[in-house]
């Protein structure tokens, strides 16, 4: 059965009650406190820290809804395409980049989206050469709020009319009842962050754990979905190597290596301002006690051989599983992929080719 | 009574040990160089009358012209010469206003001054409204972080606040500790000044410092009193520089210790070239990029070609790897 999101209280900011949305999540989340509010002013600085995950805000969002991954010119990255639902998520890991955005917190869901599919869509027939894989998993778990948000009644149906587009729901929850009811399969990507026993226990508060990801993950094998798994964040700890391999021995355990699409891998990195709030936020957390340095992007990430020799371990033990994953990296250089996967698309052009080939034939797409 | 008024009201004598001696609640001045004030009243005496009120328990407050009366107390004047503002019925936030207002267009303040002006506004103003109208006049941005920052400065011991004053320590580095216990944050800022650290090293010493007391879970002294610390704090032959860069390699290999053995290795392999004078060979910042550089300046052709030639017969050169390699595990 589906749970309700954790909400305590639903701010309806100015504007967005004219939206069909925003009634829908009303109906589906009636009986929590709801008020009527104006924009949010924007936090300066570090402020409370809090970024109050037990409040809905619904709002009308005025920025672009579809946008290119912001990957650098320095490392390589896999020319996504992010469809902004909302931002903030009810989960709590140590390491999430959307603590740095402490001067929007609360859990916003942009409610007009709806009313922009149409121009998305334009520009998805616009470039019918071009395939386009879409996530909405950057700056929001994707299904976290899904019991109430229901996005998949908007989004399935929008998705089987274009032919060249796939969907990639990334989460971390077990939030998969919207999404087994519909009917829709075709080109939808449901993906799963995956991490060891040890790190999704300790650094992602209020997720569930590995194994019921996975069970999770079957369930929407068994209904025909397409999966996908990210080990990003990889994080050294003592022991890496074995728990990161008993998460593969659960993968083997619950899904069939053919149904998987792609599994990408990326080792810890941050911005260097989001040092302090995880220091003040999570004063347990270790995941930075490593040697990390300041890359090319600005990020603080592990130095070199740390990363290849996590991702040449984490390739060698996906491959021991099945020879046909898809395994990736994210945003690398194309030294690191030479010397811990042996081989490399040598830019994000050939990233973005090597991915699209994989949709294409999964979904048996013709690019 | 205005403040022209007041300013035009007649002067009064007061006894210099009734008067505060600290700035009290109007006062913005830190610890102020008296010097050229107490030179420039000995040669023409005291032209403008410091401005006082007297409180109802006896308390003389000094509203506007503090220095004055500290230099006038330094010259061991028993009477000093003050306007009174006592019944000016003008408020408290009113004189404050004046006393900043006077200040701001003859001098710059300080931090610690900031943050005492900061202090004085939140007691009668809204922090929205000091955020907003009162940071900007300070140079300072509008944020409630900062705002926070400085209201911590004015708690701080002296020590902290003179190192602060006098510019020893940067601001940046005080945030980078205000979340440490105070025990520790004087520890460490009395270290820094002890090392006369540049801000940038400030900045790394407190990073490094706090990276690695929370990483091995032990407290700021204890990893101090490590033999290999204090073995170079007492090392009489060294100068501050020269500790400063010992301490903050040392808290580098604690630290990052994969990254300082591939450069120690690196710097070994390239030193035992033998390269030509006039070239030097050089890494990425932290091995991040794969290239490695070779620099040669020459005056003319001939002596690039002779470079060259010396370079091409170094049996060492085709043997130099990356030094990172040995730490994959």
């Amino acid at each position: 059965m589906t749970a309700r999101p954790p909400v305590k209280r639903i701010r309806v900011e100015e504007g967005a009650e004219a939206y069909s949305q925003t009634s829908a999540i009303l109906r589906r989340l009636n009986g929590i406190p709801t008020e009527h509010v104006g924009p949010l002013q924007p936090r300066q600085g570090l402020g409370t820290l809090d970024p109050d995950k037990e409040t809905l805000r619904l709002l009308p969002f005025q920025g672009e809804f579809l946008k290119p991954c912001p990957g650098t010119n320095e490392y390589i990255c896999c020319g996504y395409q992010i469809l902004h639902t909302g931002t903030n998520c009810p989960l709590d890991c140590s390491y999430c980049i959307l603590q740095a955005y402490f001067n929007q917190p609360e859990l916003r869901v942009f409610v007009n989206l709806e009313t922009k599919l149409d121009q998305i869509g334009d520009h998805l027939d616009r470039n019918s050469e071009k395939l386009f894989r879409i996530g909405t998993g950057e700056f929001a778990d994707s299904l976290a709020l899904e019991p109430a948000v229901g996005w998949n009644k908007i989004f399935f149906p929008f998705l089987s009319k274009r032919m060249n587009a796939v969907l990639e729901l990334k989460t971390k929850t077990v939030e998969v009842d919207g999404l087994l009811s519909s009917p829709w399969r075709e080109r939808i990507i449901v993906s799963w962050s995956l991490n060891s026993h040890f790190i999704a226990a300790r650094e992602e508060k209020g997720a569930p754990s590995v194994r019921k990801r996975l069970e999770a993950a079957r369930r929407c094998q068994d209904e025909g979905f397409v999966v996908g798994f990210h080990f990003d964040p990889l994080i050294e700890h003592r022991g890496w190597e074995d728990a990161y391999r008993k998460t593969v021995d659960v993968l083997d355990d619950l899904i069939d290596p053919k149904g998987v699409i792609w599994v990408s891998l990326g080792c810890l990195r941050y911005m260097p301002l989001l040092k302090r709030v995880i220091r003040k936020r999570h004063p347990g957390s270790h995941i930075l006690d490593r040697e990390f340095i300041l890359g090319f992007d600005g990020k603080m990430r592990y130095f070199k051989p740390i990363r290849i020799a996590m991702y040449a371990f984490m390739s060698k033990i996906l491959s021991q599983w099945h020879d046909d994953l898809g395994v990736y990296l994210c945003m690398e250089s194309d030294e690191i992929w030479q010397r811990s996967l042996g081989w490399s698309p040598e830019n994000s052009e050939g990233l973005s080719r090597y991915l699209d080939q994989r949709a294409a034939k999964v979904f048996g797409m013709t690019y | 009574m205005n403040m022209v008024e007041i300013a035009r009201s007649p002067i009064i004598s007061l006894d210099s040990n009734a008067i505060q001696n600290d700035p009290g609640p109007f006062c913005m001045s830190y610890e102020p160089a008296l010097g050229p004030l107490i030179s420039s009243i000995q040669e023409f005496g005291l032209i403008n009358p410091p401005i006082v009120v007297r409180q109802e328990e006896g308390r003389v407050d000094v509203v506007s012209g503090y220095r004055r009366i500290l230099a006038l107390k330094d010259l061991q004047l028993g009477e000093i010469p003050c306007r009174d503002a006592t019944d000016s019925g003008l408020s408290s936030l009113q004189l404050l206003l004046l006393n900043l207002h006077e200040n701001y267009v003859t001098r710059e303040f300080n931090d610690v001054e900031k943050a005492m002006i900061l202090a004085r506004f939140v007691h009668y103003l809204s922090r929205e409204k000091v955020i907003q109208s009162y940071m900007p006049l300070l140079s300072l941005p509008s944020r409630e972080s900062t705002l926070d920052l400085y209201l911590n400065m004015e708690r701080q011991t002296h020590t902290i606040k003179r190192a602060l004053a006098k510019g020893e320590v940067s601001v940046k580095s005080f945030e980078a500790l205000m979340d440490l216990e105070p025990g520790f944050r004087s520890g460490l800022i009395k270290s820094m000044l002890n090392l006369k650290l540049t801000f940038n090293q400030q900045l790394q010493f407190i990073e490094l410092t706090i990276d690695i007391c929370t990483r091995d879970g032990v407290d700021i002294p204890e990893l101090f009193n490590q033999a290999s610390f204090v073995g170079v704090m007492e090392n009489e032959r060294l100068n501050p520089p020269q500790k400063a860069k010992a301490i903050l390699g040392h808290l580098k290999s604690i630290r990052l210790p994969r990254l300082t053995r591939s450069e120690e290795s690196f710097r070994r392999a390239v030193s035992e070239l033998g390269l030509p004078d006039g070239t030097q060979i050089s890494h990425s910042p932290f091995f991040e990029g794969p290239d490695y550089r070779l620099e040669v300046s020459f005056k003319n052709g001939k002596q690039l070609k002779d470079r060259i030639t010396v370079l091409n017969t170094l049996e060492k050169l085709e043997a130099l790897a990356d030094p990172w390699q040995d730490e994959e595990r």
